[in-house]
Parts: structure tokens; C-alpha cells; sequence
């Protein structure tokens, strides 16, 4: 599957910002057994499976946006389909009430 | 003297097409040979041109215990192409050396994948009986396949299916990386030589973050 520009351009940024910082990630891939699996960078033993890939990446961007991890979402052939980064976290008073 | 089997007991021979549709599913194999601990070897990696291919064959098929071979080609990809035969052929040539060969290569073991379970019996039935797996196309199937038979023949303790395939995603990100920094263009990427992908998944394996 071929990238777009945007695409690459974001996943060479998150590679850069990664290399800088050391930030673990929240990976989504397709599953061994079928449908989709979101786990954490380091804990390779534990993984959440999905029937489809909405699922998992709704659960992997709330999982990375509380983690404040980067999210990587990955083709059906394990390669690089996009690379995220979460927002920053809501600070007291930021409310807006 | 027999020659050749320096590494015999940790080397792997590749048999399978090296068609741009193959290429997913060769890279998933390649870091599957390497993660379960052997050597995986090709015959695009040797790269002489003044030896006869047949002749770079038969010396990888003498010089691996392991074998995989992968004969979906034995279809055409699509209407007016023509079936492959070079796979099947390479894997009479490894079947045949355990009857034919020295006697140490009666412990040969092979693996034959197809894409889907029982299509080879249509055009190859000489082969039923022997240990044959599917892996519908898909590189996360047959780098669980590939783990489940090194499994049985090894004796080896070897992570599960999920835990290579994580790895591989893992990898993939290093891979890219890499490929970047060497501003490798995305059609440098599709025409990647084996040995050079061989030798990131080498570079990955020492690297910090890899275990």
C-alpha cells in the first residue's frame, strides 16, 4: 500500500521525535487469531484483540491519549500505515467554563 | 569428503518466488528463519554470477538441514501467465538428496507451503504425506505456520506466533527508520536486495530496543 506524502511525512516525524525521546508506544496489528490486537511497547506478552480494526484503533488512541504514548497503526503485513501523537493533556483551568 | 556443511545444523534453505507479490510474505519468513535462531539462506544471496544457478541450488540444499518451500506459483497470478515450476522443481531436487545424497542428509527436514490447503493435489499429488501447510497469502499465517513446524523439528523452545508477529511490527518501525536515513526511495524500498534486509533485521537484533 502506498503512503501519501502526509502520511510519510507523519511517520517521519513520530521516528525522529521517538529517536529524541525515547517514548514507548501503543501498537495496533492484525491479529495472529483473526481480527485486530492493540499492546504496549515492552509488554509484548499482553495484548487486547478486536473483531475489526475501528475497535481497535478507538480503544489504542484512548489507550495512547491517557498513556500520553505515541500511536502506531500497522498494514495488514505488519509495515507502517500512519503514526500519531496525543494531544496534550487538559490542564486545571483549561475547561473553558 | 562431502563439502558444504559448515553450519549445516543452523542453516535454512529458502525456496520460494521472488515476485514484487511475494515480497510481504518473504520478509515475514526471513525474520521468522532468523528470530527462531537459524540461518536463512537463498539462492538471490548468492550473488557469483559465474556459477550455474542449478549448481548454487544443489550446494544450498547440501549445505541446510532445514528446507522450506513454497509452491504457490504452481497456479499463474493472473490469466496468461504461466505457472512456475523452478519451486517444485528445487523441492524434488531436497527430497530426493535424503535418499539419494550422503548419509547426513538423511535428517534433512522440510517444510512445503502452499497458499491454500489441499490446491497442490490438482498438479503435484507425488508430494501428499508430506508435512504441508497453507498460509492463504497472508504473512502473519505463514510466520506462524513456519514457527510451529521449526517448533516440532528443532526441539527448540520458541516464542509463540503472537509474540514473533509483535516483533515483526516492532522490526518494520526500526526497518523504516533506517530506510529513511538512508533516504531510501519507496521504490528502492519494493527492489530491496535479501542480503540487505537480512542485514537490518542483523542490525535490529543488536540494537537497544529489540529484546
Amino acid at each position: 500500500m502506498r503512503l501519501t506524502e502526509a502520511e510519510r511525512a507523519a511517520i517521519i516525524a513520530g521516528m525522529r521525535k521517538l529517536k529524541a525521546e525515547g517514548k514507548d508506544r501503543v501498537h495496533v496489528i492484525t491479529s495472529v487469531r483473526r481480527g485486530w490486537a492493540v499492546f504496549r511497547e515492552g509488554t509484548e506478552g499482553k495484548h487486547k484483540t478486536f473483531r475489526t480494526k475501528e475497535e481497535a484503533v478507538s480503544y489504542a488512541r484512548e489507550l495512547a491519549r491517557r498513556l500520553q504514548k505515541d500511536l502506531v497503526i500497522h498494514t495488514w503485513d505488519g509495515g507502517l500505515e500512519s503514526w500519531e501523537s496525543p494531544p496534550p493533556p487538559q490542564t486545571a483551568g483549561s475547561s473553558g467554563l | 569428503m562431502v563439502r558444504g556443511f559448515d553450519g549445516f545444523e543452523s542453516s535454512l534453505f529458502i525456496n520460494c518466488p521472488f515476485d514484487r507479490e511475494y515480497v510481504p510474505l518473504l520478509h515475514s519468513l526471513v525474520f521468522v528463519v532468523f528470530e527462531c535462531g537459524l540461518q536463512p539462506r537463498l539462492a538471490s544471496d548468492q550473488t557469483d554470477s559465474g556459477h550455474v544457478r542449478i549448481d548454487k541450488i544443489r550446494n544450498l540444499i547440501r549445505s541446510c538441514r532445514y528446507s522450506v518451500h513454497d509452491i504457490s506459483r504452481i497456479e499463474a497470478l493472473r490469466p496468461g501467465d504461466e505457472p512456475r515450476f523452478n519451486m517444485p522443481f528445487e523441492l524434488g531436487l531436497d527430497l530426493g538428496c535424503r535418499y539419494y545424497g550422503a548419509p547426513r542428509l538423511r535428517d534433512k527436514q522440510c517444510l512445503i507451503l502452499e497458499k491454500e490447503r489441499y490446491r497442490y493435489q490438482r498438479v503435484l499429488s507425488d508430494i501428499s504425506g508430506n508435512d504441508i501447510r497453507a498460509h492463504e497469502g497472508d504473512p502473519k499465517v505463514l510466520m506462524s505456520e513456519v514457527r510451529n513446524w521449526l517448533r516440532v523439528v528443532t526441539d527448540k523452545v520458541l516464542p509463540s506466533g503472537d509474540i514473533l508477529w509483535k516483533r515483526f511490527s516492532l522490526f518494520r518501525i526500526h526497518l523504516a527508520h533506517m530506510l529513511e536515513e538512508l533516504r531510501f526511495s519507496e521504490r528502492d524500498v519494493e527492489a530491496l536486495e535479501i542480503v540487505e534486509y537480512i542485514g537490518f533485521i542483523k542490525n535490529w537484533k543488536t540494537s537497544p530496543g529489540s529484546n
